[in-house]
């Protein structure tokens, strides 16, 4: 063991090591800064808080608009009620469908013989 | 009658024996006993064929039983099965170290060599050599992924470039074990816990070891909700796991779709290694973003990527031969590959901490653990640790920047490694 760890270029090891960590950090904080700017940017041209705060001082137009307002979270929550909610809409259904002849029916030809001739 | 059949057609063979003159029974018989694969088996190092299958099969049950990355692990095991069954040479991995890989070979880089003289898997596995299989699941990788909550919080960067510790103290390990340089580099980057990453760098700095490597890489990651909940636990306290974050901001559409040109653009400027692996995935999230490719961001989701993910993993396997598995150096990657995924978490952790130092708005530590992509595996152990803390803490969505920032942190680190060893 002694012996392999003797044979090990630590000085080149470590240049590697401390070179390979350091430029994927810097890389990544250049991102950083990129990203920054982006939301800066977006915001300056989209203008999309600007909306939602108007949204927000007229309360009958915000209640008009509620999607617009609402947070991702809420979403989540308004769409796994909607699921439930229509998961029990209705009780368990076989969804077999069966036709039942019978001559008492009104539709029934023998006692509407004009609809089928006409 | 059925005994009068029988007789007829025995009395056919023997005629025909005595008939023909070239025919030698006995030869014949030699040569058909030779090539079966029990008895191959039994012959020098056979064994070894034996010890594969079995490891191929356990493989499969944890594939298949336990569901460790099934969509994978089911074709690395199945490769493996299919390249340790004795005689059937559908891979011939001496083609490929002692004559494509070997300079002084006629057949040195030779895939005409290959396509006319290997089996299915050595056709096949063109795919993984040429780099290309890694890069088209990084298409579809995109296409699947959400960067919004990357682009809302930026800070998860940092997360994701601190989790890529664990690639760089692995490959220091490896070095003290006694592994070359390129070796080391393609263990520790089981760390950024990047499948197609770690094969991309592997195959191109040491594919005799693509094998190990790769089922270690996919092994431990079906294996982070085992191995990343101690961690978080050792390293928070139960304050700091009950840590609420506030809301992300809503992003504009032309936000994601700008992210991906303007990544690709930064990231091949300052690390064009990197470029191939970066490239694609941005390539298959604008695809997605967009909008107006629609048939191809379903393609390259499902169609192409099911198709890649086929070849990738049944030739990835091919290459785990008894020859090249069998060894110590298989088990030291093995033990490696759980230090790599460790570090990396605690990486994560510990720099979130750090930023806590800094920070007005606190964030909970235990997102610092999704920075080893394992998307979206990974952000949802720390969701589930969170709200064990705290029932009201909703993690997931901060969890996923630091994980997809992590997909990107491990693809320059493979970018860096090797562009130093490559």
């Amino acid at each position: 063991m002694l012996y392999i760890l003797a044979d090990v270029v630590w000085a080149d090891a470590w240049a590697r090591t401390g070179m390979g960590f350091g430029v994927v950090f810097t890389v990544l904080l250049v991102l950083v800064f990129v990203l920054i700017a982006f939301g800066v940017v977006s915001r300056l041209t989209g203008n999309k808080a600007p909306k939602v705060a108007k949204v927000a001082e007229q309360p009958a137009k915000a209640a008009a608009l509620p999607v617009a307002s609402a947070s991702d979270a809420d979403k989540a929550a308004v769409a796994t009620a909607l699921y439930l909610y229509f998961q029990n809409v209705h009780d368990e259904e076989s969804n077999v469908v069966t036709i039942h002849h019978t001559p008492n029916s009104a539709w029934h030809h023998e006692l509407n013989p004009h609809v089928l001739t006409h | 009658m059925k005994k009068t059949v029988c007789l007829l057609i025995m009395l056919m063979l023997v005629s025909l024996g005595c008939f023909a003159d070239s025919f030698d029974f006995g030869e014949a018989s030699t040569k058909f006993l030779d090539s079966m694969g029990i008895v191959q088996v039994f012959q020098g190092e056979g064994w070894k064929y034996l010890v594969m299958v079995a490891i191929a099969c356990f493989l499969l049950w944890l594939a298949i039983k336990k569901q460790y990355e099934p969509l994978l692990l089911l074709p690395i095991a199945f490769g493996m099965l299919l390249t340790n069954l004795p005689g059937a040479n559908m891979f011939h991995t001496e083609m490929w170290n002692n004559e494509f890989l070997n300079p002084a070979s006629e057949y040195y880089h030779s895939y005409r060599h290959v396509l006319a003289e290997g089996g299915l898997l050595d056709v096949l596995y063109i795919g993984v050599k040429a780099g290309v299989y890694p890069c088209l699941i990084f298409i579809g990788v995109g296409a699947m992924t959400d960067f919004g909550p990357l682009i809302a919080n930026p800070k998860s960067f940092l997360l994701g470039a601190a989790a890529q510790l664990g690639i760089f103290i692995t490959f220091l390990t490896a070095h003290a074990l006694g592994f070359e340089s390129n070796e080391a580099a393609s263990i520790g980057i089981i760390g950024g816990a990047d499948g197609p990453t770690s094969i991309f760098l592997t195959t191109k700095l040491a594919p005799h070891l693509l094998g190990p490597i790769a089922i270690s890489a996919y092994s431990y990651m079906a294996l982070v909700p085992v191995i990343q909940p101690p961690i978080m636990r050792l390293l928070t306290t139960k304050k700091e796991r009950m840590i609420e974050m506030k809301q992300l901001r809503s992003v504009s559409k032309t936000e994601k779709i700008i992210f991906p040109i303007a990544i690709t653009i930064v990231v091949a400027f300052i690390l064009p290694d990197a470029a191939p692996l970066i490239g694609c995935l941005m390539l298959g999230n604008l695809m997605k973003e967009s909008g107006v490719v629609d048939r191809l961001a379903k393609t390259v989701q499902n169609e192409l990527m099911n198709i890649v993910v086929i070849f990738l993993g049944t030739t990835v396997g091919a290459t785990a031969t008894a020859s090249t598995f069998l060894d110590v150096k298989t088990l030291s990657i093995l033990c490696m590959g759980i230090v790599a995924f460790g570090v990396a978490s605690a990486g994560g952790i510990l720099f979130a901490k750090i930023m806590n130092l800094f920070l007005k708005e606190k964030i909970n530590p235990l997102i610092g653990s999704a920075g080893v992509s394992a998307v979206p595996m990974a952000a949802r152990v720390s969701q589930t640790e969170g709200q064990k803390a705290n029932p009201h803490n909703f993690l997931l969505m901060h969890a996923m920047g630091p994980n997809v920032a992590g997909v990107i942190g491990s693809a320059v680190a493979a970018g860096i490694l090797l562009s130093m060893l490559g």
